[in-house]
């Protein structure tokens, strides 16, 4: 304070002018900075927005694909397999028949009998096709243990899973989603990789569901999945993205670090019978 | 030309004390939260202290000096609470309680050591620091917030900051050049013209907070 007591008048003005004006200098650029930061910030967040957006609507139009593609396969399915299978039972049980003998009437209608029984077991394919019933009853172990045995069986390609800890189902719904997910690898390796075997592993590790499925083929990294998303081909792969979101889970394409086979690693939170 | 420039001074120092009102005007029918309810205390103490106190010191005490301590004291305790309720790192909150500390010694001193009638350089100076201090800490606590324009308290800091910043020189140096008439204008001009930047500081963070809390009252009604 004596500082200040001896100050004279010029000096007080120099100080005070300088002084404040040097004061106000550094809170407006501090001011400034902000404004700026905060611009930068809107900017980006706007930017990050709109590549979400266009995400969304890259799944988005996957999935409007995904489901075309699926009901013309299934009128397909209906049409050329169903329809002629239909039509020929109904030619065997047309008017003419009452007018034959016996013995070509009976054989007419084992005929029939046959298609129609053919018929059914079309049928039941195309809706096991849509929802496995295995799935539906037993729940998603027994439903991958099935398919996992199917293509073993095949002889194709030696497929085992194995599932650590899955005492309690989840809602009906998510184990789909799981399911369409898993059977979209595996139907990619399948095609394309030309692995020998495919292992699926499942567990739970600090309160978060793992599925682990692993090849010995031609696989897929986490940056070609994320290059194929942005991309108008990978039909199956975009459905697994946007599964994955209805899901909020995440999956990790990777080479093992012994760079002898693929590793796909899905993560889902836990939330006891509710689908997220 | 003397007294034109008085004319002008009057005519700024009525402006500021009307200011005062300003964001309490704005702010009238919003729902109370603390920046606000702190907001209007600085307000309205600030016009009483100006119409009233100020000439009831003058004329019973013979100075407006100790008006100036009063409002010193109670400039500090508002703005302090601010920052203490809108921090929310701990060691902000820790800052806060020590600059109060610190605040409540330099009035000791101030008081054992100058006269009463001498401007509060002391606490002013050791107010400005800590104020100063504290809101670009504050400011930086909300950095990385998105669109911290739409909060009252990020203006408030604004306002505060300039304001601190813009007469922290002038309260070091009041002590005694207060006395010299030529000093006392500047510095009831100086802080008039302050003060009309804080209150329209202040008054701009009401609109922008009036304005986004009824957006998202809409917001919630469409949804």
């Amino acid at each position: 304070m004596p500082l200040l007591q001896n100050i004279s008048t010029p000096s007080v003005s120099t100080v005070l002018i300088f002084g404040t004006l040097g004061m106000l200098v550094l809170a407006i650029g501090l001011i400034s900075f902000v404004v700026f930061h905060q611009r930068r910030i809107i900017k980006y967040q706007k930017k990050l927005q709109r590549l979400e957006d266009e995400q969304q609507q890259i799944l988005l139009n996957a999935s409007i694909r995904w489901q075309e593609e699926e009901r013309q396969r299934i009128a397909a399915d209906l049409h050329d397999d169903a329809g002629p299978l239909l039509a020929t039972a109904r030619l065997y049980l047309n008017d003419n028949l009452v007018k034959q003998d016996i013995a070509t009437q009976l054989q007419s209608i084992y005929n029939a009998k046959q298609i129609i029984d053919d018929t059914i077991q079309l049928i039941r394919n195309i809706s096991h096709s849509l929802m496995p019933p295995t799935l539906k009853n037993f729940g998603l172990e027994s439903a991958i243990n099935d398919l996992f045995q199917k293509i073993s069986g095949s002889g194709a390609i030696n497929a085992s899973s194995r599932f650590h800890e899955y005492k309690e189902r989840m809602v009906a719904q998510k184990e789909l989603l799981i399911f369409r997910v898993l059977q979209e690898l595996v139907n990619n390796i399948l095609k394309h990789s030309n692995a020998s075997f495919i292992h699926l592993t499942q567990n739970i590790l600090n309160d978060k569901f793992y599925i682990w499925v692993n090849h010995d083929g031609k696989g897929i990294t986490q940056e070609d999945f994320e290059n194929i998303n942005k991309s108008s081909v990978g039909l199956g792969l975009k459905n697994i993205q946007s599964r994955m979101k209805v899901l909020n889970a995440n999956i990790l394409f990777e080479k093992d670090p012994s760079q002898t086979f693929y590793k796909v690693t899905i993560e889902l939170p836990i939330i006891t019978g509710k689908l997220i | 030309m003397v007294s034109n420039k008085t004319k002008i001074d009057n005519l700024i120092i009525y402006i500021s004390i009307s200011l005062s009102l300003l964001p309490i005007i704005l702010a009238w029918g919003s729902k109370l939260n603390v920046n606000l309810l702190l907001i209007f205390s600085y307000s309205i103490y600030s016009f009483f202290s100006d119409v009233f106190l100020n000439r009831f010191f003058q004329l019973n005490f013979g100075s407006e000096i100790i008006s100036y301590r009063l409002f010193t004291i109670v400039e500090f305790s508002i703005f302090i609470s601010l920052i203490y309720f809108n921090a929310k790192n701990k060691m902000i909150k820790n800052l806060t309680l020590l600059s109060i500390f610190a605040f409540i010694i330099s009035l000791i001193v101030d008081f054992g050591e100058f006269n009463i009638y001498d401007f509060d350089s002391l606490p002013t100076g050791v107010e400005s620091i800590f104020i100063i201090t504290l809101t670009i800490a504050c400011i930086r606590e909300k950095l990385m917030n998105q669109r911290i324009f739409t909060n009252l308290d990020i203006w408030i800091h604004f306002g505060n900051l300039i304001y601190f910043s813009g007469l922290f020189f002038l309260f070091i140096l009041s002590q005694k050049n207060i006395h010299n008439s030529e000093f006392a204008n500047i510095f009831s001009i100086a802080t008039a013209v302050f003060n009309i930047i804080k209150n329209i500081t202040y008054s701009i963070g009401v609109i922008i907070h009036k304005n986004s809390h009824k957006h998202s009252i809409f917001a919630n009604n469409l949804i």
